[in-house]
């Protein structure tokens, strides 16, 4: 039994399926994302989880209870609003104080509690003052405050850093982790952001137009996508596609794009079947020549992108397919410049292929050996 | 430059017309001090003997305390089933909604001596009696749309995110009411309602069918006794209406310090 469990759950909108069959559970103290386009789902699950909206069907347990059909104010769910939806009318510590009202505790011991979530936060000295008076940064830090100090069983929080600018979002993040960290409460996050998705949790549970597309650690879902659309959605990658044939002990993608794409010896493929490759921009590399490497295919820069931590290079195939190489570090960005013939070099140890769990089933197994 | 004398045409004809909608009532004011049993402008004088007679005159005073009565319950009960009203037709999806709304403007439209005529027939076909009950009935319905429309406007603002944090941080229905829906609504409802009491207390054109003399208004007594023997004590007691309509809703609003006038205007 997991802490957070939600199982089989489906939500339909009159004819629109929101949320579609998804499962996934939560340990004690774990920080799990769910990340996925704008519309795949995201807020209305996260909504299930704190009573705001009832499955179509399935259950949600938390600590092995069902409360699937519990309304919000029975549960202890600390919940983090995109906007924050902080009371107007209420100062910072009455905000705060606000879930410890409800639930009956003293004046005496709120204030006590108050002082010590601000504390936690960071801002002692606001508790007085209007929410409305304060800075967006200043006004999440309240609202988290609020969605913590009563010691929910678990805390929602819904792309709680999306309408920051990117400076404080850097800083928020890093408060965030370290809350979450010292109180240890179970967190589910939702995100469209990747490295926020990635840098925060434990696990990443990926959703794709309502269904759960794939769910693991940040590792395991950016190494091995089982679908294309968590290869294409994560990271920045060229796709190409292709049907695979043989060279002596290796498969082998033909492409329009790339003509002899050697792949991975381990990988489990099938003669005459048509798969789709996904080249990591970072994994790629530019070389003048294409001598000493295994995949090296010609290519022309089109726009240089000089970044400072990084240079991102647009190239062309010779059908004209869009390839990035992104290149950490990059110091001699001189010497190369728009309409460049190059090469593209990628190692075969380094392409992605989505796998589903599925495919890897033993009667394909066979492959081309 | 010709917008400039456009504009101060504007100008000009709006304090023209503001200057002849309050000339008379400046009048009023000014010779209920005037100590002359004929009224003269400018007054001959400063006395308060008109309204000592007021304040003396039984039958005034009492159609004053009818008048409070009245649009106080008034303002109560518009208020309860306007917001109600309200948030039926801003929450919810229904029927015939368009129409439906429009209808409840319809006090606002039709001339009250019609809906003076035709709820007099109705109440007493259902037997009631002419006590200050019937008077809140007929002004409720009168003042209804006043409530319905100002807290209508602060509902379609309302951001009901806030009503669901309220219950994810523990606030069962009654309470999110009560801590945050009612509050954040005020601004509204305050205005529609201290409307009501305001139109209440000095409706006329209907009330004339819906009072019996224990329950005559200040506005019927003032009229009656214009018609009957011409007292100054009569500027006196439009003057303590003039107050109680506009001077006492602008100062309670402002020692609320809410501005809820001011805000919803
Ligand atoms: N209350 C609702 N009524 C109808 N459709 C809804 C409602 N809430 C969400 N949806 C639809 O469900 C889908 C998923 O929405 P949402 O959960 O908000 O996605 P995300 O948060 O991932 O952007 C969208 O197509 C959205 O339009
Ligand atoms: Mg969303």
């Amino acid at each position: 039994m997991s802490y957070l469990e939600v199982e089989t759950v489906t939500k339909r909108f009159d004819d629109l399926v929101a949320v579609d069959d998804v499962s996934f559970s939560a340990e004690e103290g774990e920080f799990l994302s769910l990340l996925g386009p704008s519309g795949c789902g995201k807020t209305t699950m996260l909504r299930m989880i704190a009573g705001l909206e009832t499955p179509t069907t399935g259950e949600i347990r938390i600590r092995g209870e069902d409360v699937t059909d519990q309304p919000p104010y029975e549960r202890d769910i600390g919940m983090m609003f995109q906007h924050y939806a902080l009371f107007p009318h209420k100062t910072v510590g009455e905000n705060v104080g606000f879930p410890l009202k409800m639930r009956g505790v003293g004046a005496e011991e709120r204030r006590e509690q108050v002082a010590e979530a601000l504390e936690m936060v960071r801002l002692p000295d606001a508790i007085d003052r209007s929410p409305t008076e304060l800075s967006g940064g200043q006004q999440q830090r309240v609202a988290l405050a609020r969605a913590l100090v009563f010691e929910p069983d678990v805390l929602l929080l819904d792309e709680p850093l999306s309408a920051l600018d990117r400076v404080l979002r850097q800083q928020m993040r890093v408060e965030l982790e370290r809350i979450q960290k010292e109180i240890g409460v179970t967190t589910v996050y939702v995100t469209h952001d990747q490295m926020e998705a990635f840098s925060l949790s434990d696990t990443v549970v990926v959703l794709e137009d309502g269904h759960l597309s794939q769910q693991g650690s940040p590792i395991d879902i950016y190494e091995n996508p089982t679908s294309e659309f968590v290869g294409d959605f994560i990271g920045q990658s060229t796709k190409l596609t292709g049907t695979v044939t043989a060279t002596e002990d290796r498969p082998v993608l033909e492409t329009p794009g790339v003509h002899e794409l050697r792949l991975p010896s381990s990988v489990d493929v099938n003669r005459g079947e048509s798969e789709a490759v996904f080249l990591r921009a970072e994994k790629l590399d530019i070389r003048d020549q294409p001598s000493g490497h295994e995949n090296a295919f010609p290519a022309t820069i089109r726009v240089i992108n000089y970044l400072g931590e990084k240079t991102v290079f647009y190239c062309d195939l010779e059908d004209g397919t869009e390839v990035i190489v992104s290149k950490q570090g990059f110091t001699n960005v001189d010497e190369y410049e728009r309409g460049d013939e190059v090469y593209v070099v990628a190692r075969p140890e380094d392409l992605v292929i989505a796998r589903s769990v599925d495919d890897r089933a033993p009667q394909q197994v066979e492959g081309v050996r | 430059m010709r917008d400039d004398l456009r504009w101060t045409a504007v100008k000009a004809t709006s304090a023209l017309v503001y200057l002849f909608l309050l000339a008379p009532l400046f009048v009023v004011v000014a010779i209920s001090f005037n100590p002359t049993q004929f009224a003269t402008f400018p007054p001959a004088g400063f006395s308060l003997e008109w309204y000592y007679d007021f304040f003396t005159h039984d039958r005034m005073l009492r159609s004053l305390f009818n008048s409070f009565v009245v649009a106080t319950g008034s303002a109560i009960v518009a208020g309860v089933v306007g917001m109600i009203s309200a948030f039926g037709f801003v929450r919810y999806d229904f029927r015939w909604k368009n129409a439906l709304s429009s209808l409840l403007f319809l006090p606002m439209i039709i001339s009250p001596v019609v809906i003076g005529v035709a709820l007099t027939t109705f109440l007493t076909e259902i037997g009631m009696e002419r006590n200050y009950l019937y008077l809140i009935a007929g002004h409720s319905t009168l003042v209804l749309p006043y409530v319905f429309v100002t807290v209508r406007a602060q509902l379609y603002r309302f951001d009901q995110e806030l009503e669901e944090a309220a219950r994810t941080l523990g606030a069962n229905e009654l309470e999110t009411f009560v801590e945050v829906t009612l509050p954040l609504i005020m601004p509204g409802l305050g205005a529609g309602m201290l409307l009501a009491f305001v139109i209440s207390f000095g409706e006329f054109t209907a009330t004339q069918f819906w009072i019996q003399p224990q329950t005559t208004t200040a506005p019927i007594e003032i009229y009656t006794m214009v018609r009957t023997s011409l007292t100054p004590m009569i500027n006196a007691m439009a003057t303590m209406l003039i107050v109680v309509t506009v001077v006492v809703p602008l100062v309670l609003d402002a020692v609320l310090g809410k501005n809820l006038i001011l805000k919803s205007a």
